[in-house]
């Protein structure tokens, strides 16, 4: 399989002004200025095949949005090298920008807000060049699939967070790029909007076969929708594969859920350390490795109607990631 | 080709958006009626004084001054609502999604944006153009009248070009917001250049050129000035858009 | 009362170091300032040549500008507009404190770092200055820069009705520039038009101080002028009033 996004040692460095509080050090900066060199990206590697969807995560100020702005062409990088479709992102040739797409939870539209939805849908039409039949077919597809019927018409300004993300998805969308920047997607959305907002990106990555590459700081957005991730802390890449094996590499334990038909309770103790019981269930912590022998002597010990293994919650091991990083 | 495709699409949108302001429309008339008579008065009253001023007679004055209005007129409706606060809107991240279109960046920047209704200002500009003739009591030759019309478009490459130049600072300096200070030096223009005194005139014409905003083409209209200034005025527009293109791809390269 | 003067030291301090760290726009919003008188001064020693009392005139009006800016329009109108302006109700203090703390720090740093423009033109114009009457202009200064706090102050606080307050004010500062001295002094308006000149409260806020300054004006004109000063104060300190309460009470019934 071909590539679609090749990373090598990438790398960007700012120069941020410094200035103390007050007055005086004000007056001071007007003439002598200090910069400290910030390290936003080092050395990051990776390459994305077609039709993978990755999620690029880290804490915040790791360098993920800073990433996505030099693999979609907007920032030039200090060093390192990238391809993405073929192309280098930053020289930003109409053809590569045309099939990319780089939507922003934050900042869903960047269109004047007095348009209505159909009037900025048919501007971007015009400016990627988007034929007539393609646009109606696409427009169908994205009115079904993002329920945007009853928006068309409506004013951008007047639109809720909810609905405006629907919006920047369709005005993204509606050129059908191959390769899709997803940043925050779900940002301030409710329960609701999320739900439609997963479904939605996985419907689309299984039958456009587009690539994604999405930043989320929900750690259900990733689990959902990202088959390996891309974990970045302080500009360095951390880890890069798949998201169940961070969750085993990191955490020595699992949960064993059991439920039991015995009238009487056997001694859980013996088995794990007890997280909670409730009745004849129970939640047992268990080392990794022991989790085999544990389960066998459940097994053959209790009359045993519902056993599942359990990672620890994803977001607590994210927690620990970025507090304490990788050992 | 697509350019003005662009063009008449973003200005078709913003008519449909303004429009639904009404109130806005009525206030922007009034200021602008009131402008151009502030201005009128001045003129009167300056040559209740003196019979020329700077070698300007009175309705060559209000050539000049028509052709100000004019002038304004089309800037402020095409180039003036796309540049502003630049460095605001790059924190906002529309220089971002500019950026990531398959369109010239430039393009889209400096002029995907219009305020149709500020086009109701050319029209009083029209008007004092043609009281000037009047009060000078001759009809200008069709040469001189391409000429005024070559120098409006040259002033209007070179506002646009002042503009973009400003916002490739305020990509090298952030804290450079220079809006303020060209609306400020753009009044310079509503009056003929000759008037100033000499650091303040070479700047005019030689630094900033802004004595092509008005003084320029009303000179032409009225038989003041060189016959050959509109080549010259010519050269300039080409260099000054050449200078532009090389500016912004240095500037973006700096940001990016 | 104490107390209320001390909160307003501390809030012109605070405010003066806010704008310095802002000193790269200060400084354009300054020259913006100085850019009408500037080219008032223009036009009229070409009209006059050999005029010195209008040099001075004008020197002596920019001066007067830079102390009396006034840009409430921005600092009030816009905390109702985004909604912060609920905040200033919340303060133990009178409202109008933040604003005229904003006011005297922008004045000040106006005048400070218009001086040294404001010498050059002053020395390189040939102006001539009595000493006694710049002290005899002091009052109508002071008087001149509350005045124009409480006309613009009343001007901006349309916002609680409005969208417009930003135009609102800047016709009202159009007319200024026209009926305060600043086109063209007083003195050389048409001679059915002097009379409205010289009453009218844009006269009062800007060009009267100036013309005490450059000697202009006769010992009964001086005293009819500051009569109108504190008439025109006192109408708008009512107004003010009147304004305040009953936006406020909009204000609080909408939310904003």
């Amino acid at each position: 399989m071909v590539s679609v996004i090749d990373v090598q040692d990438l790398t960007m460095v700012y120069k941020a002004p410094l200035r103390e509080a007050g007055l005086r050090a004000a007056l001071v900066s007007v003439v002598h200025r200090t910069y400290r060199e910030i390290h936003a990206v080092e050395n990051i590697s990776f390459t994305v095949d077609s039709g993978e969807v990755v999620g690029f995560i880290g804490p915040n100020g790791a360098g993920k949005t800073t990433t996505l702005k030099m693999l979609s062409g907007i920032l030039h990088p200090t060093r390192g090298e990238v391809r993405a479709l073929g192309a280098i992102p930053w020289r930003r040739e109409p053809a590569f920008l045309r099939q990319i797409a780089l939507i922003r939870g934050s900042q869903p539209i960047s269109g004047p807000g007095e348009l209505t939805v159909l009037d900025s849908l048919r501007f971007q039409q015009l400016i990627y060049e988007v034929s007539d039949t393609d646009f109606k077919k696409s427009l169908a597809v994205l009115v079904e699939m993002l329920d945007l019927e009853q928006l068309l018409r409506r004013q951008i300004r007047a639109l809720s967070l909810g609905e405006r993300m629907r919006c920047g998805l369709a005005l993204a969308l509606i050129y059908q790029p191959r390769l899709l920047f997803l940043d925050e997607p779900t940002l301030g959305l409710d329960v609701t909007a999320i739900q439609m907002m997963r479904r939605f990106i996985a419907t689309y990555s299984r039958e456009t076969h587009a690539t994604i590459l999405l930043t989320s700081h929900y750690m259900a957005d990733v689990e959902t929708l990202c088959k390996r991730i891309v974990l970045i802390d302080k500009g360095r890449l951390q880890y890069d594969g798949r998201l169940e094996e961070l969750a085993a590499t990191l955490s020595s334990y699992k949960l064993l859920k059991v439920a039991i038909s015995d009238e009487l309770c056997p001694d859980w103790s013996g088995y794990g350390e007890v997280v909670e019981t409730e009745d004849r269930k129970v939640a047992l912590r268990v080392q990794r490795d022991q989790v085999a022998a544990v389960t066998t002597r459940l097994l053959a010990e209790c009359t045993v109607i519902d056993l599942a293994i359990e990672n620890p919650p994803l977001e607590r091991v994210m927690d620990q990631v970025y507090r304490e990083g990788i050992a | 080709m697509k350019l003005i495709r662009i063009l008449a699409a973003s200005f078709s949108l913003s008519l449909r958006r303004e429009l639904t302001f009404r109130a806005n429309l009525l206030f922007q008339l009034l200021l602008t009626i009131l402008n151009i008579t502030a201005s009128f008065l001045v003129l009167g009253a300056v040559y209740t004084q003196t019979r020329t001023l700077g070698g300007w007679s009175l309705g060559e004055s209000m050539s000049l001054l028509g052709t100000f209005q004019i002038v304004s007129g089309i800037y402020a409706t095409f180039v003036e609502p796309n540049l502003s606060w630049f460095a605001g809107q790059v924190r906002d991240g529309k220089l971002d999604s500019a950026l990531v279109q398959p369109v010239s960046s430039l393009f889209m920047l400096s002029l995907g944006k219009c305020e149709p209704l500020a086009l109701s200002q050319v029209l009083p500009g029209l008007l004092v153009v043609a009281i000037g003739w009047h009060n000078l009591g001759t009809i200008p030759t069709g040469w001189s009248i391409l000429g005024w019309l070559i120098l409006l478009a040259v002033g209007l490459i070179i506002a646009w070009a002042a503009r973009v130049l400003l916002a490739c600072l305020s990509l090298w300096v952030p804290s450079m917001d220079l809006d303020v200070l060209y609306s400020a030096l753009w009044q310079f223009g509503r009056y003929p250049v000759d008037i100033y005194r000499q650091p303040l005139r070479f700047c005019l014409i030689y630094i900033l050129p802004f004595a092509f905003l008005a003084t320029f083409p009303a000179g032409i209209l009225t038989g003041k000035s060189n016959p050959l200034l509109p080549l010259i005025g010519i050269a300039t527009g080409a260099l000054a858009i050449a200078i532009v293109h090389q500016a912004w791809n240095i500037s973006l390269r700096r940001y990016t | 009362m104490r107390r209320i003067l001390h909160l307003l030291v501390i809030s012109t301090q605070r405010e003066i170091l806010q704008w310095l760290a802002w000193r790269a726009f200060l400084l354009t919003l300054i020259i913006n300032q100085m850019v009408a008188p500037l080219i008032g001064l223009a036009i009229w020693s070409v009209a006059l040549p050999g005029n010195h009392q209008i040099s001075t005139y004008y020197v002596a009006l920019l001066a007067v500008q830079l102390m009396t800016v006034s840009y409430e329009n921005h600092t009030v109108a816009n905390g109702i507009y985004d909604g912060t302006f609920s905040q200033q109700l919340l303060k133990p203090q009178p409202v109008i404190l933040g604003p005229l703390g904003t006011n005297i720090a922008l004045r000040v740093l106006h005048l400070l770092f218009g001086l040294p423009l404001l010498i050059i033109v002053g020395i390189g114009m040939g102006t001539t200055w009595d000493v006694r009457m710049i002290l005899l202009a002091l009052p109508a200064l002071l008087l001149a820069a509350i005045l124009r706090f409480l006309f613009t102050y009343l001007l901006a606080l349309s916002a609680f009705w409005s969208e417009q307050a930003h135009a609102i004010v800047s016709f009202g500062e159009t007319l200024i520039f026209l009926l305060g001295g600043s086109a063209a002094p007083i003195a050389l308006f048409p001679a059915n038009l002097h009379i409205l000149g010289e009453i009218a409260p844009m006269y009062a806020l800007l060009g009267f101080p100036a013309e005490i300054m450059s000697s202009g004006l006769q010992q009964s004109q001086i005293l009819s002028g500051y009569g109108w000063q504190i008439l025109w104060i006192l109408v708008f300190a009512l107004a003010l009033q009147l304004i305040w309460r009953s936006g406020l009470r909009r204000y609080t019934a909408i939310g904003g």
